[in-house]
């Protein structure tokens, strides 16, 4: 009797062990599945083309106004979207949340800037009909008119201007500081005549503006709980954990838009969670996956994967240049011949995205291609006669945690580092350790990612302009030719000076370039017209469910 | 009684202020601080140094810990227990908002806990070595060991997924709709219950077994009591008394919430606040959590002792 029932116990064990292993989550496999890419189909009947012109030396730049008539069908108009978010927004302030799921999904259904970038990377007037500079130092704005906020106020010049100046406020903790540094002050010509005059000629000075939404004047303070815009939709409701609410703002001035009536975002940390919800109906759309989680998003009955192939948004590893061994460029130059980017592609990327060796997008005109080489044995070689032997130099990765993609392309440059001779640890880090450690400059190779606006100054403003002072000593050219690059709107002198910040950054630079992502998203074969720009940024404004 | 209760209250002080002294401490020395949270990568950025130091200023981080403490310690004495950094809402309206669902799903893990375990562990009690014990026994090891997330999954799986009976995800209060609030609760419920469900039966089947073997249960059977009777009146109320204790402790447990069930079933609760409050480096919700959580831990010991009394008549508390 005895022996029966251990017999038995024993089999219950062993199934439900069974159990566990088998109802694990499934292997992402990739899976050929059509895809959508992104793109808008509209009936345009007038439409007139913008264009920049360089006249000479003296640049003098207008935005022609583009026209859209857009034909509303019917079936188009209604409906309501859920949209999962990967944790909870609980500041709706466009000057101070940098978070990058509300700036990519939430902020631009509520504000909007002067001027954005579409997905077709070409930079259109939105709440500026058009601008030009009347000096090299000053821009004047011709603010639309018949705009109103989401209370009711008309959009006025006196608006831009308390915007931008409350950006360049410290008091507002605002991390878009640095975009409107260069403004030393902004006059009011009239209600839609503003003159933004700045200390020195800044040819990206659009691109930076590019990120400010424009809120009411003296608004400042309510922002955060009751954030008011001029978007297509107007913010209703925020229930901690449980959902932010935004709904049709029936005043837009782009007549006929938005086609939906409502989008609720509900943060959904894991992202397995949210396809278990999009499969039972409870959301429409899971943004931001990457291509494993868009492969197991494939697998969902009724979705579809919308994609974006090619955006600025770039992997790469941040090396500290101020620790020895890092410090000599020829170790540099060694560790760098052992990043293999074609693994990455296969193993981490699957293929979505684009290998790189620059840190400027292959769509902006002022990228450079510049092959990069993958050899081991030959980055052994160097290391070694430079006197080191295998075991010698000892790295460590640190790496955020959430971001398994980044994970695994420091596994996969911690393989080519093993061949070389390198012995590398990898530390995933909770955020707010990885920060403490980044901001202390207490690493050695960091991952990281990041998505520019097309012009090549404001990210080389950003990631190598705090490290010229004390991590780039040997390059003092380098700040110069990125201070020569932003005051000239010549592009050809320019791309000249990119280019040489290109090749620095290729053999001896403060960062090794890995990868641009597409960006991905699993949604209802239903919701049509997903836009995604890339700059990383969803446009629900033309959105609509399909009935 | 009486005593005892102002006694406790009186204990509450000494516990309140050694627990929110020492989270206070080990929160404000651990990496990173709200202004790291606000400005990321930029806040080692030269060119931010103004609005990083004015930011901490503001949010009184550059006065010393113990100044810090002190002076929210007598804000909290007159009811007020600041902002929170993140969303400027006060942190009692924003903790008021999260414990109701909180509070129904801790006591709804318990029930279904002792409801289910306690009959299961009688009868595996009086069954000892028989079939039915070894099941429960095996069965309350897997209630342990089992993973909260994995089970969350299976049940969404079979229950959501597969058999459309009940919804994915989201929390209803339950004054604005009963029906749907006690759908969502279902899947979190069983899958917080089934650890308290094991745990009651290993502790209770043990403590059953010890107290049946008593010469004071043999004398009950020979004073011709219904077995009935000697089971319940008997054995189960001493049986209980250490099963109360455990319970208090984990309903204490249970009110910080449980944040991988909430997450799985977007079950919006204090758990799932403090996690983002800690990953923001959030101070003020932080601390008021914490009160919370030892003002929580203190009521159930409390409770816990006044069941006592009411288990055991030895147990008087006049002295």
């Amino acid at each position: 009797m005895n022996t029966k029932i251990r017999l038995f116990v024993n089999i219950l064990l062993v199934l439900s062990f069974t159990l566990l292993a088998a109802c694990a989550a499934p292997t992402p496999q990739v899976i050929e599945k059509p895809v959508v890419q992104t793109q808008i189909v509209e009936k345009v009947v007038e439409k007139q083309v913008v264009q920049t012109q360089v006249v000479e030396k003296v640049v003098q730049q207008t935005a022609v106004p583009v026209v859209e008539t857009v034909v509303v069908a019917p079936s188009k108009a209604g409906g309501e979207l859920t949209v999962r978010t990967s944790e909870d927004i609980e500041n709706f302030d466009t000057h101070t949340n940098q978070l990058q799921v509300f700036r990519s999904l939430i902020q631009w259904t509520i504000f909007e800037p002067l001027a954005q970038y579409d997905d077709k990377l070409t930079l259109q007037p939105v709440l500026a009909e058009s601008w030009e500079q009347t000096s090299p130092t000053v821009w004047r704005f011709h603010i639309r008119k018949g705009v109103k906020f989401h209370n009711g106020a008309p959009l006025t010049a006196a608006d831009v201007k308390y915007s931008l100046d409350r950006v360049k406020d410290p008091a507002t903790a605002s991390w878009l500081a640095t975009n409107v540094a260069a403004m030393s002050s902004a006059t009011v010509v009239d209600d839609y005549t503003l003159d933004v005059t700045l200390s020195a000629q800044v040819a990206s000075f659009l691109d930076k503006l590019v990120q400010i939404g424009i809120v009411p004047k003296g608004s400042g303070d309510q922002q955060r709980r009751s954030p008011v815009g001029t978007g297509p939709f107007k913010f209703q409701e925020y229930k901690a954990n449980e959902h932010v609410a935004v709904v049709k703002n029936p005043d837009y001035w782009q007549k006929g838009l938005p086609y939906l009536d409502k989008i609720t975002f509900r943060p959904i940390p894991e992202t397995a969670v949210a396809l278990t919800n999009l499969q039972a109906g409870d959301i429409d759309m899971v943004s931001f996956l990457n291509p494993a989680e868009a492969a197991a998003a494939m697998q969902v009955p009724g979705a579809t994967l919308t994609v974006q192939p090619a955006t600025t948004s770039e992997a790469f590893f941040e090396v500290n240049r101020r620790k020895a061994p890092l410090s000599d460029p020829k170790v540099y130059a060694a560790i760098a011949k052992c990043f293999d980017r074609d693994a990455i592609g296969k193993l981490v990327y699957q293929g979505y995205g684009t290998p790189t060796n620059v840190p400027i997008a292959p769509q902006s005109a002022f990228h450079k291609s510049i092959p990069y080489e993958y050899n081991t044995a030959k980055a052994k070689e160097e290391l070694q006669a430079l006197g080191y032997k295998p075991g010698d130099i000892k790295l460590e990765i640190i790496s955020w945690g959430g971001y398994k993609d980044l994970e695994n392309m420091a596994v996969v440059w911690k393989d080519g580092l093993s061949q070389c001779g390198v012995d590398v640890t990898i530390q995933v880090l909770e955020v707010q350790v990885m920060l403490d450690r980044y901001n202390k400059h207490d690493f050695d190779i960091a991952t990281n990612v990041a998505a520019f606006p097309p012009d090549p100054d404001v990210q080389y403003d950003i990631m190598w302009g705090p490290r010229l002072a004390d991590d780039y000593k040997g390059h003092p050219e380098a700040a110069d030719w990125i201070k020569q690059a932003r005051q000239t709107t010549d592009l050809t002198v320019r791309k000249g000076y990119y280019d040489k910040l290109q090749d620095l950054g290729a053999t001896d630079g403060p960062m090794v370039d890995a990868w641009f992502q597409a960006a991905m998203a699993a949604n209802k074969q239903t919701v049509r017209n997903l836009v995604i720009t890339p700059l990383t940024e969803y446009f629900f404004h033309k959105t609509y469910i399909e009935k | 009684m009486p005593r005892l209760i102002v006694q406790r209250f009186l204990q509450f002080i000494p516990v309140l202020l050694v627990s929110t002294m020492l989270v206070f401490t080990v929160v404000r020395l651990a990496p990173g601080d709200p202004a790291t949270a606000q400005f990321g990568p930029r806040a080692s950025d030269a060119r931010y140094a103004d609005a990083v130091r004015l930011y901490r200023e503001q949010l009184g981080l550059s006065k010393p810990i113990y100044i810090q403490y002190l002076l929210w310690l007598k804000q909290v004495a007159r009811g007020n227990f600041g902002d929170s950094i993140r969303s400027n809402q006060p942190v009692l309206f924003v903790i008021a908002q999260k414990l109701p669902a909180t509070l129904e799903l801790a006591f709804a893990g318990i029930l279904f806990g002792l409801v289910l375990g306690i009959p299961l562990a009688i009868v595996a009690a009086l069954r000892r070595g028989s079939i039915f014990d070894t099941i429960a026994t095996v069965l309350s090891v897997i209630g342990l060991a089992i993973p909260g997330f994995w089970l969350g999954m299976l049940l969404l799986y079979v229950f959501a997924l597969t058999l459309h009976v009940l919804p994915a995800s989201g929390f209803t209060p339950l004054t604005q709709d009963p029906g749907r609030n006690l759908r969502q609760l279902i899947m979190p419920m069983i899958t917080l219950g089934v650890y308290e469900l094991a745990l009651v039966t290993r502790f209770l089947r043990a403590e059953m077994i010890e107290v049946m073997g008593n010469d004071y249960i043999r004398s009950a059977r020979a004073k011709g009591l219904a077995e009935r009777t000697v089971i319940v009146r008997h054995a189960l109320k001493n049986a209980m008394i250490p099963l109360v204790t455990v319970i208090a402790l984990e309903v204490g447990y249970l009110l910080g919430g449980v944040v991988v069930v909430e997450q799985v079933f977007g079950w919006s609760g204090i758990g799932w606040l403090v996690f983002q409050a800690i990953s923001n480096r959030d101070y003020p919700i932080i601390q008021g959590v914490v009160v919370m959580i030892a003002v929580g831990y203190s009521f159930a010991n409390l409770f816990a002792d006044i069941l006592y009394a009411w288990l055991d008549p030895r147990i008087s508390y006049q002295n």
